[in-house]
């Protein structure tokens, strides 16, 4: 019914984004998501947008599962744009009822909206070329230098690979539970709200009773081989700055000055 | 209440990269009251084959017709077989949530909306039939030894008083012993109450002590079937699949390997010595 649960997006590729260093696609996706809010008109928009359209090329990605990210948030981007429409005060555009759109409206939501989509665009372009265990490896070296200041870094990056490591195993389990209650008559599809809450008991106990043991027994496996948490711990992968990282590094400087500059010279 | 199986093929996640071909093609059918085997490597479909005998899949080609109802037909019909076919998933015992062994072997009685007495003298009736005492109704599941568990949620479903019954890997993780009882109640089960038996495994010495008749699966598809000893005896084949034919059946191979006349359809240790003993005593007499 519900095995073999892709997680998250990643596609697997051998594109030049694909090999970036997770590190590098990280920093880059947070630049580009800050200096987002810094571009103010439609030039810039046009840069960024540029921008992230060359990523996506460079992925060589099919558009399906890009559009799928997109897919989901569509809703969000509708009403903002919306909102910001007939809500912003101004010069009247057109009237819809009681409602008034405003020009100042239309040019900033049309911002809003191209700010949004182009969010999604970068952060899943990472997703979508990184894979979680990749994903968590980059976070995890890249929060080292916060450990000074109480960060747990390795251990973050420890929960979240074991996370993603038993959700397929969970949802498999979930999916056999729930069949296994069924055959005794139980019903998970029907009722009210209530009973379809208790309804999920017989589904959850045993989920729960069986996620515990498993961590039980993992915690002994890990210990059985000594691990002792992020210290002295080398790692068989290791992760290393590539002349394509200087690259796409170098980019990113360029679209934040590109920017920047637009803002301060560029019309408003 | 025959069981037909035709033409059945099930498609893991179709039309995705993921899709994977579980069942193929697949026509068998059970008769009321016989004891069948179903045996196959890791990965041959059984476990999905069975999931259609009371509806949990649905073909994605083919049909299955119980008690000559197709379960495509209706949600109705789809309910009345999830009370006719009693299907008990391995490691069975993951499945406990209650707070004591009552109240998990009432669950599926009281699903079928029974009224307390009932649904009482059920509970009582099938841990009987599993070798329990009243003693343990008011413990808690979880409290149980392995093959405790195990025989708690089994009488879970006996307690819906089905009229087949299809287990996965029954005795799968149990000692000798645990085994050995589950193994015993089962046989009691179709025995004295008439039960249609389904019996998946892939230990072979249980199927050869249990089922008159087995089917072998290999990727998919039904690749021999016969009565328990004509599969046996064709042992090159079983172990071209990585399947090892019973002890004793591999015995009576070795023996005749060296020249002794003896017949290769004998499944348990009883069996054996009757035939070791027909042949010895034969090779004294010339």
């Amino acid at each position: 019914m519900i095995r073999n649960v892709p997680i998250g997006q990643f596609v697997p590729g051998r594109s030049i984004i694909h090999r970036l260093d997770p590190r590098t696609k990280i920093l880059v996706v947070l630049v580009y998501v800050a200096i987002l809010f810094v571009a103010n008109n439609a030039y810039a928009y046009a840069l960024l947008l540029a921008f992230g359209l060359a990523g996506l090329a460079l992925t060589r990605l099919k558009p399906r599962p890009v559009l799928r990210g997109l897919r989901s948030v569509w809703f969000l981007v509708v009403l903002t744009v919306l909102l910001n429409l007939f809500m912003t005060p101004g010069p009247t555009l057109f009237r819809l009822g009681p409602l008034h759109a405003t020009q100042t409206g239309a040019v900033m939501g049309l911002f809003m909206g191209g700010r949004l989509v182009l969010l999604i665009l970068a952060t899943s372009l990472l997703t979508l070329t990184t894979s979680p265990i990749d994903l968590t490896d980059g976070l995890e070296r890249l929060l080292q230098p916060f450990r000074r200041v109480g960060v747990p870094a390795h251990e973050l990056a420890m929960m979240m690979t074991i996370a993603l490591r038993f959700i397929p195993t969970l949802v498999e389990e979930a999916d056999k539970i729930m069949k296994a209650q069924m055959a005794r008559g139980a019903d998970f599809m029907s009722g009210n709200i209530v009973r379809r809450v208790r309804s999920l008991v017989p589904l959850l106990v045993p989920l729960f009773v069986s996620a515990f043991r498993r961590a039980d027994d993992l915690a002994l496996a890990m210990e059985a081989r000594c691990y002792r948490g992020g210290l002295n711990r080398t790692r068989m992968r290791q992760l290393k700055f590539m002349p394509r990282d200087l690259g796409a590094a170098l980019a990113s400087v360029a679209l934040v000055a590109g920017v920047v500059y637009l803002r301060l010279q560029g019309p408003s | 209440m025959p069981i037909l199986i035709e033409g059945l093929t099930y498609v893991y996640a179709a039309g995705t990269p993921l899709e994977a071909r579980a069942v193929s093609d697949v026509t068998l059918s059970i008769e009321d009251g016989e004891l069948l085997g179903i045996i196959g490597p890791t990965g041959s479909g059984k476990t999905t084959l069975i999931q259609h005998l009371n509806g949990l899949l649905r073909p994605t080609q083919g049909r299955v017709v119980v008690d000559g109802v197709d379960l495509a037909s209706s949600r109705e019909a789809l309910r009345a077989v999830r009370r006719k076919v009693g299907l008990i998933f391995q490691y069975p015992e993951q499945q406990l949530f209650e707070e004591t062994v009552f109240e998990d072997v009432a669950f599926g009685p009281r699903n079928l909306g029974l009224g307390e007495a009932e649904v009482e003298a059920r509970v009582k009736e099938a841990l009987g039939q599993v070798g329990l005492g009243h003693e343990l109704l008011k413990r808690s599941p979880f409290e149980l030894s392995g093959g405790q568990m195990r025989r708690v949620a089994i009488a879970g479903v006996l307690a819906m008083k089905p009229k087949v019954l299809v287990l996965d890997e029954p005795t799968a993780g149990l000692d000798p012993r645990g085994r050995a009882e589950i193994l015993g109640h089962l046989e009691a089960l179709h025995g004295r109450l008439g039960l249609t038996v389904v019996l998946v495994s892939h230990s072979m010495r249980d199927v050869a002590r249990l089922a008159r008749r087995l089917v072998v699966m290999d990727r998919g598809r039904i690749v021999l079937s016969g009565t328990t000893r004509e599969v046996f005896s064709r042992a090159e084949e079983l172990e071209r699949l990585g399947l090892k034919p019973p002890p004793m059946t591999s015995l009576m191979r070795r023996l005749r390997d060296r020249g002794r006349p003896v017949s290769l359809g004998v499944l348990t240790v009883e069996e054996a010595r009757r035939e070791i003993l027909r042949v010895v005593r034969g090779e004294r007499g010339n």
